[in-house]
């Protein structure tokens, strides 16, 4: 699903939020994503809403390789037309466990990969440049970054 | 004349977004789709949580004791870790994620110190020979976990797909964790809310950001409340217990792994993290339990919020 892009755009409103690293159920992914879907709130989703959902937002690629008809057929095997929230959320879920499930399957076993680049590689070096290069110089009052903090918000 | 278009996607255990800027949609998704295969691949990589990784493969002669060869990425990530482990005085230790093992933030129980004791013996990268590519482990039924970099990293290199592409004017953000690609194309700054550790539905603070990085470190998810004392999830390697002083410290750096790593250690520190920022040379911001808070940077004298405890 986009995010609403008319919000994005000015620095007067934020929308990008950093904060301490959280962890979200994959039921609980499910229901945020039903919300999302159903934006009308009537508890229940129609295939037109998950194929426009599905074609907006960027499904993990074992989704995207079944596509979303076949996805839907799987969470409404009765072929009602709608999908309920509760039968959404299990069913997304239990689709979300199988799919690794057998991505791990199909990888084990596999050699160690490497980086088909020495872009991921020279990344992580100027990392360590950039860490090796903390507190060489005093503190400053300016980073050179740009940035500002506004405790208004 | 570009427009934004936005590209939300869970990678990491985490809600993610890219935001570019384009002239058409077809062009933003050619990007985002590379960088967010660009995520997923590190994630493949270095997950703890996939028995195919190549961490997992790494963890498996940890758990034995024994050598294993590496390849150049890994061997980039192993000299950043070892790097951050030194800067920090053994307190960003990537084999201390075996201690979660003791915690089990759900149960409303703090660790049994007994169960601690048990592990703390194999905690501790000094106990890792590390030579590129060979990485040793001495003592056996160690365990590396790179969540204090893997996401962190792979927000830089998405960025970096992006700006390969062409991609000017943007935002990668994994969970919170963020770099910008480019300014507004009007040349102005990205907002970003900076989370209330306090109250983590609420925004404490505003940071705009033209260029660089921003990454949080809080003690407000995964952590147990007990008598009024928060048990976080951010460990002493030495204890094995939560640290306590700070409860939300976010840097701003050129790179996200490089602001990641600061705004942890910080955190690790407590309250000694106070002095060790002012020292780094980064823009910072910390709130500290009590909703004291400070910040520094070419921002300190716009920032109106209290600063209580400096």
């Amino acid at each position: 699903m986009s995010l609403s892009i008319s919000g994005m755009g000015a620095a007067s409103a934020p929308q990008i939020v950093s904060g301490a690293s959280s962890y979200a159920s994959p039921t609980a992914k499910m229901t945020s994503l039903f919300g999302q879907i159903d934006a009308g709130n009537t508890g229940s989703i129609t295939l037109g809403q998950f194929q426009q959902a599905f074609a907006n937002s960027n499904p993990p690629a074992s989704f995207r390789a079944q596509g979303a008809n076949a996805i839907f057929n799987q969470l409404d095997p009765s072929q009602t037309g709608s999908v309920s929230k509760a039968h959404f959320v299990r069913g997304m879920t239990a689709l979300m466990r199988s799919f690794k499930t057998a991505g791990s399957r199909s990888a084990a076993g596999a050699p160690m990969a490497s980086s088909s680049s020495d872009a991921a590689s020279q990344s992580l070096g100027q990392s360590l440049q950039s860490l090796l290069q903390l507190g060489s110089s005093a503190p400053t009052n300016n980073s050179g970054l740009g940035a500002q903090y506004d405790a208004s918000a | 004349m570009l427009s934004l278009y936005s590209f939300p996607f869970s990678a990491m255990g985490s809600n993610c977004a890219l935001h570019l800027y384009a002239a058409e949609r077809t062009d933003a998704e050619c990007i985002a789709q590379d960088a967010v295969e660009e995520v997923m691949r590190i994630e493949r990589r270095y997950s703890r949580y996939r028995p195919d990784s190549d961490l997992a493969a790494i963890n498996r002669v940890a758990e034995q004791g024994g050598s294993i060869d590496v390849d150049q990425e890994t061997s980039g990530v192993l000299d950043y870790a070892f790097a951050a482990y030194e800067m920090s005085g053994g307190q960003f230790d990537v084999t201390s994620g075996l201690l979660r093992k003791a915690w089990d933030f759900k149960s409303g129980r703090l660790a049994d110190q007994a169960v601690l004791d048990a592990l703390l013996p194999r905690v501790g990268l000094d106990k890792v020979r590390w030579n590129a590519p060979r990485l040793e482990f001495i003592v056996p039924g160690m365990e590396l976990d790179f969540g204090g970099l893997g996401k962190e990293y792979a927000v830089d290199r998405a960025a970096e797909v992006c700006l390969a592409s062409g991609a000017e004017h943007g935002v990668v953000d994994l969970g919170g964790d963020i770099r910008v690609i480019g300014p507004h194309p009007n040349g102005e700054a990205w907002k970003m809310g900076i989370r209330d550790p306090l109250n983590p539905g609420e925004i404490a603070v505003t940071a705009t950001i033209e260029r660089g990085s921003l990454a949080t470190s809080g003690d407000y998810e995964r952590c147990i409340e007990i008598g009024g004392i928060r048990y976080s999830h951010i460990l002493n390697p030495r204890t094995g217990w939560p640290v306590h002083g700070l409860a939300s410290v976010s840097a701003i750096a050129d790179r996200c792994l490089v602001a990641g790593s600061a705004s942890t250690i910080a955190m690790l520190k407590g309250f000694d993290g106070i002095d060790w920022l002012r020292k780094l040379g980064v823009d910072y911001l910390w709130i500290d339990d009590a909703g004291g808070r400070s910040c520094a940077g070419s921002f300190d004298v716009q920032m109106r919020c209290a600063s209580t405890r400096v």
